[in-house]
Protein backbone atom coordinates (compact mmCIF):
# COMPACT_ATOMS: atom_id res chain seq x y z
CA UNK A 1 0.00 0.00 0.00
CA UNK A 2 2.53 2.29 1.00
CA UNK A 3 4.47 1.78 -2.85
CA UNK A 4 0.95 2.08 -4.17
CA UNK A 5 0.41 5.69 -2.74
CA UNK A 6 3.96 6.89 -3.29
CA UNK A 7 3.86 5.27 -7.14
CA UNK A 8 0.67 7.84 -7.72
CA UNK A 9 1.72 10.85 -6.10
CA UNK A 10 5.00 10.57 -8.80
CA UNK A 11 2.85 9.95 -11.31
CA UNK A 12 0.66 12.94 -10.42
CA UNK A 13 4.27 14.76 -9.69
CA UNK A 14 5.98 14.03 -12.70
CA UNK A 15 3.54 16.62 -14.73
CA UNK A 16 4.01 19.47 -12.00
CA UNK A 17 7.21 21.07 -12.27
CA UNK A 18 6.43 20.71 -16.45
CA UNK A 19 3.27 22.66 -15.87
CA UNK A 20 5.29 25.14 -13.27
CA UNK A 21 8.27 25.74 -15.86
CA UNK A 22 5.68 26.99 -18.50
CA UNK A 23 4.05 28.90 -16.00
CA UNK A 24 7.00 30.37 -15.02
CA UNK A 25 8.47 31.44 -18.70
CA UNK A 26 4.93 32.75 -19.75
CA UNK A 27 5.82 34.92 -16.49
CA UNK A 28 9.07 35.72 -17.64
CA UNK A 29 7.94 36.48 -21.36
CA UNK A 30 5.28 38.78 -20.20
CA UNK A 31 7.67 40.98 -18.25
CA UNK A 32 10.16 41.41 -20.94
CA UNK A 33 7.35 42.72 -22.83
CA UNK A 34 6.21 44.56 -20.31
CA UNK A 35 9.75 46.23 -19.51
CA UNK A 36 10.14 46.90 -23.33
CA UNK A 37 6.97 48.15 -24.26
CA UNK A 38 8.10 51.04 -21.09
CA UNK A 39 11.20 51.83 -22.42
CA UNK A 40 9.42 52.07 -25.68
CA UNK A 41 6.94 54.83 -24.25
CA UNK A 42 9.26 56.38 -22.14
CA UNK A 43 11.73 56.84 -25.53
CA UNK A 44 8.74 58.15 -27.50
CA UNK A 45 7.35 60.89 -24.66
CA UNK A 46 11.10 61.86 -24.29
CA UNK A 47 10.68 63.41 -20.53
CA UNK A 48 12.18 61.90 -17.63
CA UNK A 49 9.98 63.62 -15.61
CA UNK A 50 6.28 61.83 -16.58
CA UNK A 51 8.17 58.52 -17.64
CA UNK A 52 11.45 57.61 -16.97
CA UNK A 53 12.82 54.87 -18.32
CA UNK A 54 13.19 51.76 -16.90
CA UNK A 55 16.93 51.41 -17.00
CA UNK A 56 16.89 54.83 -14.54
CA UNK A 57 14.65 53.71 -12.56
CA UNK A 58 17.09 50.25 -11.89
CA UNK A 59 19.87 52.80 -11.28
CA UNK A 60 17.71 55.07 -8.61
CA UNK A 61 17.47 51.77 -7.00
CA UNK A 62 20.67 50.66 -6.78
CA UNK A 63 21.95 54.26 -5.94
CA UNK A 64 19.09 54.66 -2.90
CA UNK A 65 19.96 51.22 -1.34
CA UNK A 66 23.40 52.13 -1.06
CA UNK A 67 22.45 54.76 1.19
CA UNK A 68 22.25 53.77 5.25
CA UNK A 69 18.88 56.00 6.05
CA UNK A 70 16.94 53.60 2.78
CA UNK A 71 17.72 50.01 5.37
CA UNK A 72 16.44 52.22 8.47
CA UNK A 73 13.55 53.47 6.19
CA UNK A 74 12.30 49.74 5.11
CA UNK A 75 12.78 48.95 8.56
CA UNK A 76 10.53 51.16 10.12
CA UNK A 77 7.84 50.34 7.47
CA UNK A 78 8.36 47.15 7.92
CA UNK A 79 7.72 47.38 11.75
CA UNK A 80 4.77 49.43 11.32
CA UNK A 81 3.29 47.03 9.11
CA UNK A 82 4.55 43.95 11.24
CA UNK A 83 2.57 45.90 14.30
CA UNK A 84 -0.86 46.70 12.29
CA UNK A 85 -0.78 43.08 10.99
CA UNK A 86 -0.64 41.21 14.09
CA UNK A 87 -2.55 43.93 16.02
CA UNK A 88 -5.41 43.68 13.64
CA UNK A 89 -4.45 39.78 13.07
CA UNK A 90 -5.48 39.16 16.87
CA UNK A 91 -8.29 41.31 17.27
CA UNK A 92 -9.91 40.11 14.02
CA UNK A 93 -9.26 36.13 14.88
CA UNK A 94 -11.03 37.08 18.03
CA UNK A 95 -14.17 38.64 16.75
CA UNK A 96 -13.98 36.38 13.60
CA UNK A 97 -14.40 33.19 16.16
CA UNK A 98 -17.04 34.83 18.62
CA UNK A 99 -18.85 35.81 15.15
CA UNK A 100 -18.75 32.58 13.87
CA UNK A 101 -20.09 30.83 17.52
CA UNK A 102 -22.95 33.13 17.59
CA UNK A 103 -25.57 34.51 15.34
CA UNK A 104 -26.19 37.27 17.89
CA UNK A 105 -22.83 38.68 18.17
CA UNK A 106 -22.38 38.18 13.98
CA UNK A 107 -25.67 40.23 13.94
CA UNK A 108 -24.60 43.00 16.12
CA UNK A 109 -20.77 43.47 14.97
CA UNK A 110 -21.82 43.09 11.18
CA UNK A 111 -22.91 46.87 10.70
CA UNK A 112 -19.36 48.26 12.17
CA UNK A 113 -17.41 45.73 10.04
CA UNK A 114 -19.51 46.88 7.16
CA UNK A 115 -18.30 50.42 7.57
CA UNK A 116 -15.08 49.68 8.30
CA UNK A 117 -14.82 47.87 4.95
CA UNK A 118 -16.26 50.66 2.67
CA UNK A 119 -14.58 53.69 4.77
CA UNK A 120 -12.15 55.19 1.79
CA UNK A 121 -8.43 54.63 2.86
CA UNK A 122 -7.97 58.29 2.56
CA UNK A 123 -10.54 59.53 4.92
CA UNK A 124 -9.39 56.49 8.01
CA UNK A 125 -5.83 58.61 7.10
CA UNK A 126 -6.72 61.72 6.81
CA UNK A 127 -8.90 61.39 10.95
CA UNK A 128 -6.01 59.23 11.94
CA UNK A 129 -3.61 62.13 11.70
CA UNK A 130 -6.10 64.49 13.70
CA UNK A 131 -6.30 61.30 16.51
CA UNK A 132 -2.76 60.45 16.77
CA UNK A 133 0.87 60.40 16.37
CA UNK A 134 2.47 60.33 12.55
CA UNK A 135 4.20 57.39 13.71
CA UNK A 136 0.82 55.63 15.18
CA UNK A 137 -1.12 56.57 11.69
CA UNK A 138 -0.09 53.81 9.66
CA UNK A 139 -0.01 51.11 12.30
CA UNK A 140 -3.83 52.62 12.81
CA UNK A 141 -4.60 52.40 8.85
CA UNK A 142 -2.98 48.99 8.59
CA UNK A 143 -5.11 47.50 11.49
CA UNK A 144 -8.56 49.26 10.63
CA UNK A 145 -8.06 48.18 6.90
CA UNK A 146 -7.02 44.05 7.13
CA UNK A 147 -9.59 43.41 10.26
CA UNK A 148 -12.78 43.12 8.20
CA UNK A 149 -10.85 40.72 5.96
CA UNK A 150 -9.42 38.55 9.01
CA UNK A 151 -12.84 38.36 10.94
CA UNK A 152 -14.92 37.52 7.87
CA UNK A 153 -12.50 34.94 6.94
CA UNK A 154 -12.23 33.15 10.74
CA UNK A 155 -15.96 33.94 11.10
CA UNK A 156 -16.91 31.95 7.31
CA UNK A 157 -14.28 29.21 8.98
CA UNK A 158 -15.98 28.57 12.13
CA UNK A 159 -19.45 27.92 10.28
CA UNK A 160 -17.59 25.69 8.01
CA UNK A 161 -16.31 23.47 10.96
CA UNK A 162 -17.64 20.39 9.45
CA UNK A 163 -20.35 18.98 12.54
CA UNK A 164 -19.36 15.35 12.08
CA UNK A 165 -16.02 15.52 13.86
CA UNK A 166 -17.79 18.04 16.16
CA UNK A 167 -20.42 15.16 17.10
CA UNK A 168 -17.14 12.82 17.30
CA UNK A 169 -15.59 14.68 19.63
CA UNK A 170 -18.54 14.75 21.86
CA UNK A 171 -19.06 10.89 21.45
CA UNK A 172 -15.67 10.44 22.73
CA UNK A 173 -16.54 13.19 25.96
CA UNK A 174 -13.17 15.66 24.53
CA UNK A 175 -13.08 18.38 26.31
CA UNK A 176 -14.04 21.86 25.19
CA UNK A 177 -10.57 22.93 25.11
CA UNK A 178 -9.61 19.78 23.07
CA UNK A 179 -12.34 20.42 20.69
CA UNK A 180 -11.38 24.00 20.14
CA UNK A 181 -7.44 23.68 19.71
CA UNK A 182 -7.90 19.74 17.86
CA UNK A 183 -10.52 20.53 15.78
CA UNK A 184 -12.09 23.88 15.81
CA UNK A 185 -8.84 25.67 15.24
CA UNK A 186 -7.01 23.16 12.54
CA UNK A 187 -10.15 22.99 10.76
CA UNK A 188 -10.01 26.88 10.04
CA UNK A 189 -6.48 27.26 8.94
CA UNK A 190 -6.93 27.10 5.29
CA UNK A 191 -9.52 30.34 5.93
CA UNK A 192 -7.35 32.62 7.93
CA UNK A 193 -4.30 31.49 5.76
CA UNK A 194 -6.63 32.58 2.88
CA UNK A 195 -7.62 35.83 5.00
CA UNK A 196 -3.58 36.39 5.42
CA UNK A 197 -3.01 36.04 2.09
CA UNK A 198 -5.30 38.90 0.94
CA UNK A 199 -4.55 41.04 3.85
CA UNK A 200 -0.91 41.26 3.59
CA UNK A 201 -0.94 42.96 0.12
CA UNK A 202 -3.80 45.41 1.92
CA UNK A 203 -1.31 45.86 4.76
CA UNK A 204 1.55 47.36 3.04
CA UNK A 205 -0.30 49.16 0.25
CA UNK A 206 -2.38 50.98 3.55
CA UNK A 207 0.78 51.70 5.83
CA UNK A 208 2.90 52.67 2.83
CA UNK A 209 -0.56 55.13 1.46
CA UNK A 210 -0.67 56.23 5.31
CA UNK A 211 3.09 57.02 5.25
CA UNK A 212 2.72 59.08 1.93
CA UNK A 213 0.30 61.52 4.22
CA UNK A 214 1.36 61.58 7.87
CA UNK A 215 5.29 62.00 7.11
CA UNK A 216 6.76 60.00 10.28
CA UNK A 217 10.40 60.22 10.36
CA UNK A 218 12.24 57.72 7.59
CA UNK A 219 9.85 55.39 5.88
CA UNK A 220 9.19 54.43 2.27
CA UNK A 221 5.85 56.45 1.85
CA UNK A 222 8.10 59.37 3.06
CA UNK A 223 10.69 58.55 0.45
CA UNK A 224 8.31 58.31 -2.36
CA UNK A 225 6.23 61.83 -0.93
CA UNK A 226 9.71 63.68 -0.58
CA UNK A 227 10.78 62.25 -4.35
CA UNK A 228 7.51 63.33 -5.59
CA UNK A 229 7.90 66.80 -4.29
CA UNK A 230 11.80 66.99 -5.88
CA UNK A 231 9.86 65.92 -9.26
CA UNK A 232 12.09 62.83 -8.65
CA UNK A 233 9.83 60.22 -10.83
CA UNK A 234 12.52 57.93 -11.01
CA UNK A 235 12.74 57.77 -7.28
CA UNK A 236 9.25 57.32 -6.63
CA UNK A 237 9.53 54.52 -9.13
CA UNK A 238 12.40 53.21 -7.27
CA UNK A 239 10.60 53.02 -3.86
CA UNK A 240 7.59 52.02 -5.36
CA UNK A 241 9.31 48.45 -6.96
CA UNK A 242 11.15 48.15 -3.42
CA UNK A 243 7.15 48.19 -2.16
CA UNK A 244 6.61 45.63 -4.11
CA UNK A 245 9.46 43.38 -3.98
CA UNK A 246 8.64 44.08 0.32
CA UNK A 247 4.92 43.02 -0.56
CA UNK A 248 5.61 40.21 -2.53
CA UNK A 249 8.72 38.70 -0.50
CA UNK A 250 5.67 38.24 2.34
CA UNK A 251 3.58 36.85 -0.36
CA UNK A 252 5.86 34.30 -1.11
CA UNK A 253 6.42 33.39 2.49
CA UNK A 254 2.84 32.91 2.97
CA UNK A 255 2.47 30.87 0.14
CA UNK A 256 5.23 28.33 1.23
CA UNK A 257 3.38 28.15 4.26
CA UNK A 258 0.14 27.32 2.12
CA UNK A 259 1.69 24.74 0.33
CA UNK A 260 3.92 22.78 2.53
CA UNK A 261 4.14 19.49 2.16
CA UNK A 262 2.68 18.77 5.51
CA UNK A 263 -0.45 21.02 4.86
CA UNK A 264 -1.37 19.51 1.86
CA UNK A 265 -1.39 15.71 3.73
CA UNK A 266 -3.38 16.76 6.32
CA UNK A 267 -5.86 18.41 4.12
CA UNK B 1 -13.57 -3.71 32.53
CA UNK B 2 -17.16 -5.18 33.51
CA UNK B 3 -19.50 -4.63 30.97
CA UNK B 4 -22.73 -4.17 32.02
CA UNK B 5 -26.71 -4.35 30.29
CA UNK B 6 -28.69 -1.58 28.64
CA UNK B 7 -32.49 -0.86 30.21
CA UNK B 8 -34.60 1.42 28.13
CA UNK B 9 -37.64 1.83 30.17
CA UNK B 10 -41.08 3.83 28.83
CA UNK B 11 -38.94 6.11 26.57
CA UNK B 12 -40.61 8.55 24.70
CA UNK B 13 -39.04 10.81 21.84
CA UNK B 14 -40.60 13.19 19.31
CA UNK B 15 -37.55 15.99 17.51
CA UNK B 16 -40.17 18.15 16.40
CA UNK B 17 -40.99 18.61 20.51
CA UNK B 18 -38.42 17.66 22.75
CA UNK B 19 -38.81 19.51 25.40
CA UNK B 20 -42.84 19.01 26.13
CA UNK B 21 -45.17 16.14 25.95
CA UNK B 22 -46.67 14.87 22.77
CA UNK B 23 -49.10 17.07 21.50
CA UNK B 24 -51.98 15.73 18.40
CA UNK B 25 -50.51 15.31 15.28
CA UNK B 26 -47.23 15.27 15.50
CA UNK B 27 -44.71 12.56 14.72
CA UNK B 28 -43.48 10.52 17.80
CA UNK B 29 -40.22 7.94 17.12
CA UNK B 30 -40.49 6.86 20.13
CA UNK B 31 -43.61 6.01 22.49
CA UNK B 32 -43.80 3.96 25.90
CA UNK B 33 -40.60 1.78 24.03
CA UNK B 34 -38.97 -0.70 26.41
CA UNK B 35 -35.57 -2.74 25.13
CA UNK B 36 -33.04 -4.97 27.39
CA UNK B 37 -29.56 -4.96 25.75
CA UNK B 38 -27.61 -7.81 27.29
CA UNK B 39 -24.50 -7.68 28.76
CA UNK B 40 -21.17 -8.95 27.23
CA UNK B 41 -23.11 -9.68 23.91
CA UNK B 42 -23.59 -8.18 20.57
CA UNK B 43 -27.03 -6.91 19.73
CA UNK B 44 -28.27 -5.89 16.88
CA UNK B 45 -31.10 -3.63 15.79
CA UNK B 46 -32.55 -3.98 12.69
CA UNK B 47 -35.04 -2.12 10.62
CA UNK B 48 -35.22 0.11 7.51
CA UNK B 49 -33.84 3.16 6.95
CA UNK B 50 -35.62 6.06 8.49
CA UNK B 51 -37.24 3.75 11.65
CA UNK B 52 -35.74 5.39 14.32
CA UNK B 53 -32.70 3.17 14.50
CA UNK B 54 -29.18 6.40 14.63
CA UNK B 55 -31.74 8.19 17.05
CA UNK B 56 -32.55 4.83 19.63
CA UNK B 57 -28.65 4.92 19.61
CA UNK B 58 -28.51 8.62 20.05
CA UNK B 59 -30.71 8.35 23.47
CA UNK B 60 -28.62 5.50 24.78
CA UNK B 61 -25.50 7.04 24.43
CA UNK B 62 -26.88 10.89 25.56
CA UNK B 63 -26.87 13.08 22.81
CA UNK B 64 -30.82 12.95 22.59
CA UNK B 65 -32.73 13.28 25.91
CA UNK B 66 -36.09 11.75 25.88
CA UNK B 67 -38.44 13.89 27.10
CA UNK B 68 -40.00 10.68 29.19
CA UNK B 69 -38.45 7.18 30.35
CA UNK B 70 -35.32 6.28 31.68
CA UNK B 71 -32.15 4.53 30.28
CA UNK B 72 -30.25 2.98 32.43
CA UNK B 73 -26.76 1.28 32.14
CA UNK B 74 -25.39 -0.63 34.39
CA UNK B 75 -21.76 -0.70 35.25
CA UNK B 76 -20.92 2.18 32.12
CA UNK B 77 -18.30 5.20 32.88
CA UNK B 78 -17.79 5.40 29.21
CA UNK B 79 -19.56 4.78 25.68
CA UNK B 80 -17.83 4.03 22.55
CA UNK B 81 -18.96 4.95 18.98
CA UNK B 82 -18.47 3.87 15.48
CA UNK B 83 -19.93 5.90 13.11
CA UNK B 84 -20.48 5.09 9.59
CA UNK B 85 -18.26 7.13 8.24
CA UNK B 86 -14.98 7.00 9.69
CA UNK B 87 -14.99 10.83 11.34
CA UNK B 88 -11.17 10.92 11.43
CA UNK B 89 -9.11 14.39 11.86
CA UNK B 90 -7.60 14.87 8.63
CA UNK B 91 -4.88 16.98 9.78
CA UNK B 92 -3.76 14.48 12.53
CA UNK B 93 -2.00 10.92 11.28
CA UNK B 94 -3.71 7.95 12.17
CA UNK B 95 -2.22 7.42 16.08
CA UNK B 96 -2.58 11.15 16.72
CA UNK B 97 -6.22 9.97 15.68
CA UNK B 98 -6.48 7.25 18.35
CA UNK B 99 -4.47 9.35 20.66
CA UNK B 100 -6.64 12.34 21.08
CA UNK B 101 -9.86 10.49 22.48
CA UNK B 102 -7.47 8.71 25.16
CA UNK B 103 -6.40 12.00 26.40
CA UNK B 104 -8.72 12.04 29.42
CA UNK B 105 -8.18 9.20 30.70
CA UNK B 106 -4.51 7.68 30.18
CA UNK B 107 -0.50 8.74 30.27
CA UNK B 108 1.07 9.82 27.21
CA UNK B 109 2.80 6.77 27.61
CA UNK B 110 -0.23 4.50 27.89
CA UNK B 111 -1.53 6.12 25.18
CA UNK B 112 1.11 5.59 23.23
CA UNK B 113 1.51 1.60 23.87
CA UNK B 114 -2.85 1.52 23.73
CA UNK B 115 -2.85 3.15 20.09
CA UNK B 116 -0.22 0.90 18.80
CA UNK B 117 -1.64 -2.51 20.45
CA UNK B 118 -4.67 -1.70 18.42
CA UNK B 119 -2.86 -0.42 15.09
CA UNK B 120 -1.38 -3.96 15.63
CA UNK B 121 -4.09 -5.49 15.82
CA UNK B 122 -6.23 -4.40 12.82
CA UNK B 123 -2.73 -4.50 10.65
CA UNK B 124 -2.14 -1.41 10.42
CA UNK B 125 1.33 -0.81 12.94
CA UNK B 126 3.29 0.19 9.76
CA UNK B 127 1.10 3.02 9.04
CA UNK B 128 0.74 4.73 12.37
CA UNK B 129 2.25 7.75 10.86
CA UNK B 130 -0.25 8.18 7.84
CA UNK B 131 -2.38 10.55 7.49
CA UNK B 132 -5.89 9.86 6.71
CA UNK B 133 -5.83 11.01 3.10
CA UNK B 134 -2.95 8.49 2.23
CA UNK B 135 -5.69 5.63 3.35
CA UNK B 136 -7.81 3.80 1.23
CA UNK B 137 -11.68 3.94 2.69
CA UNK B 138 -11.51 0.44 3.96
CA UNK B 139 -8.30 1.35 5.96
CA UNK B 140 -9.78 4.53 7.45
CA UNK B 141 -12.72 2.80 8.87
CA UNK B 142 -10.15 -0.08 10.48
CA UNK B 143 -8.67 2.74 12.07
CA UNK B 144 -12.11 3.98 13.36
CA UNK B 145 -12.72 0.64 14.28
CA UNK B 146 -9.60 0.35 16.72
CA UNK B 147 -10.32 3.86 18.13
CA UNK B 148 -13.62 2.37 19.04
CA UNK B 149 -12.01 -0.38 20.86
CA UNK B 150 -8.84 1.67 21.96
CA UNK B 151 -11.32 4.14 24.35
CA UNK B 152 -11.43 2.57 27.66
CA UNK B 153 -15.40 2.12 27.43
CA UNK B 154 -17.64 -0.48 28.66
CA UNK B 155 -20.54 -0.66 26.21
CA UNK B 156 -20.04 0.32 22.31
CA UNK B 157 -22.24 2.01 19.89
CA UNK B 158 -22.45 1.59 16.11
CA UNK B 159 -24.79 3.10 13.78
CA UNK B 160 -24.65 1.35 10.64
CA UNK B 161 -20.14 1.41 9.87
CA UNK B 162 -19.99 -0.97 7.12
CA UNK B 163 -23.09 0.71 5.42
CA UNK B 164 -20.72 2.26 2.29
CA UNK B 165 -18.23 -0.11 1.90
CA UNK B 166 -18.04 -3.35 -1.09
CA UNK B 167 -19.21 -6.60 -0.17
CA UNK B 168 -15.63 -7.87 0.03
CA UNK B 169 -14.37 -4.87 2.62
CA UNK B 170 -17.70 -5.04 3.97
CA UNK B 171 -16.81 -8.71 5.17
CA UNK B 172 -13.19 -8.52 6.13
CA UNK B 173 -14.29 -5.54 8.31
CA UNK B 174 -16.88 -7.37 10.01
CA UNK B 175 -14.61 -10.34 10.49
CA UNK B 176 -12.33 -7.63 12.06
CA UNK B 177 -14.87 -6.48 14.64
CA UNK B 178 -15.45 -10.74 15.77
CA UNK B 179 -11.73 -10.52 16.55
CA UNK B 180 -11.25 -7.77 18.28
CA UNK B 181 -14.61 -8.39 19.89
CA UNK B 182 -13.88 -11.35 21.00
CA UNK B 183 -10.79 -9.98 23.64
CA UNK B 184 -13.20 -8.78 25.76
CA UNK B 185 -16.58 -9.41 24.84
CA UNK B 186 -17.95 -5.55 25.63
CA UNK B 187 -21.60 -4.93 25.52
CA UNK B 188 -21.89 -4.13 21.80
CA UNK B 189 -25.47 -2.30 20.05
CA UNK B 190 -25.36 -2.43 16.43
CA UNK B 191 -27.72 -0.91 14.23
CA UNK B 192 -28.17 -1.91 10.74
CA UNK B 193 -30.61 -2.42 7.42
CA UNK B 194 -28.47 -5.68 6.08
CA UNK B 195 -29.56 -8.93 7.31
CA UNK B 196 -26.37 -10.69 6.25
CA UNK B 197 -24.24 -8.39 8.60
CA UNK B 198 -26.98 -9.04 11.42
CA UNK B 199 -26.95 -12.35 11.29
CA UNK B 200 -23.18 -12.35 11.18
CA UNK B 201 -22.56 -10.27 13.89
CA UNK B 202 -25.44 -10.24 16.51
CA UNK B 203 -25.59 -12.82 19.26
CA UNK B 204 -29.34 -10.87 19.87
CA UNK B 205 -31.29 -9.64 17.06
CA UNK B 206 -34.36 -7.20 17.55
CA UNK B 207 -36.49 -6.53 14.54
CA UNK B 208 -37.61 -2.28 14.71
CA UNK B 209 -41.18 -1.96 12.67
CA UNK B 210 -40.96 0.17 9.84
CA UNK B 211 -43.76 2.88 11.06
CA UNK B 212 -43.67 5.73 14.18
CA UNK B 213 -44.11 5.35 16.58
CA UNK B 214 -41.45 2.53 16.55
CA UNK B 215 -41.88 -0.74 18.30
CA UNK B 216 -39.76 -4.02 18.50
CA UNK B 217 -42.02 -6.66 16.03
CA UNK B 218 -39.51 -9.40 17.24
CA UNK B 219 -36.76 -10.92 19.09
CA UNK B 220 -34.26 -13.17 18.15
CA UNK B 221 -31.52 -14.85 20.06
CA UNK B 222 -28.61 -16.05 16.78
CA UNK B 223 -28.93 -20.01 17.52
CA UNK B 224 -25.56 -20.36 15.56
CA UNK B 225 -22.29 -20.01 17.47
CA UNK B 226 -20.11 -16.92 16.60
CA UNK B 227 -17.65 -19.21 15.38
CA UNK B 228 -19.53 -20.90 12.97
CA UNK B 229 -21.31 -18.33 11.15
CA UNK B 230 -20.98 -18.01 7.55
CA UNK B 231 -23.51 -17.43 4.53
CA UNK B 232 -24.05 -21.20 4.08
CA UNK B 233 -25.10 -22.43 7.52
CA UNK B 234 -28.37 -23.94 7.25
CA UNK B 235 -29.31 -22.08 10.73
CA UNK B 236 -28.08 -18.83 9.40
CA UNK B 237 -29.94 -19.07 5.81
CA UNK B 238 -33.12 -20.29 8.54
CA UNK B 239 -32.51 -17.13 10.24
CA UNK B 240 -32.41 -14.84 7.18
CA UNK B 241 -35.50 -16.19 5.22
CA UNK B 242 -37.56 -14.88 8.32
CA UNK B 243 -35.88 -11.78 8.98
CA UNK B 244 -36.29 -10.99 5.50
CA UNK B 245 -40.09 -11.89 5.72
CA UNK B 246 -40.65 -9.61 9.15
CA UNK B 247 -38.74 -6.89 7.12
CA UNK B 248 -40.69 -6.69 3.85
CA UNK B 249 -43.78 -7.39 5.59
Amino acid sequence: MKGFTSTNKRLVGSKLPARLCNRKLIGLLSTIILLILWKVISIKIDAAIILPAPEDVILRLVKITQNRKFWLAVGNTTTRTLYGFILSFSAGFITGIACGNSSRINAALSPFISVIRTIPVMSVILIAMIWFKTDIVPVFVCFLMIFPIITANVSQGIREVDRSLIEMASAFKLSKYNILFHITIPSIIPFVLAGVKAAVGVAWKSVIAAEVLSQPVKAIGTGIQFSQMNLETSEVMAWTVIAIILSRISEFIIELVINSRKWRLSN
Amino acid sequence: MNPGGIKLNDICFSYSNPNNSIKDGEMVIFKDFNLKITASKVSVILGPSGCGKSTLLNIIHGILTPYSGTVEKENCNAISYLFQEPRLLPWKTVSQNIELILKKHYRKKERQKITEHYLKLIGLGDFSDFYPSELSGGMRQRVAIARAFAYPAEIILMDEPFQALDPGLKLNLTKLFSTLWIKDNRTSLFVTHDIAEAIFLGDEIFVLSSKFPSIIIDHTINPVPRNNRHPKNPESLKLETRLYSLLTN
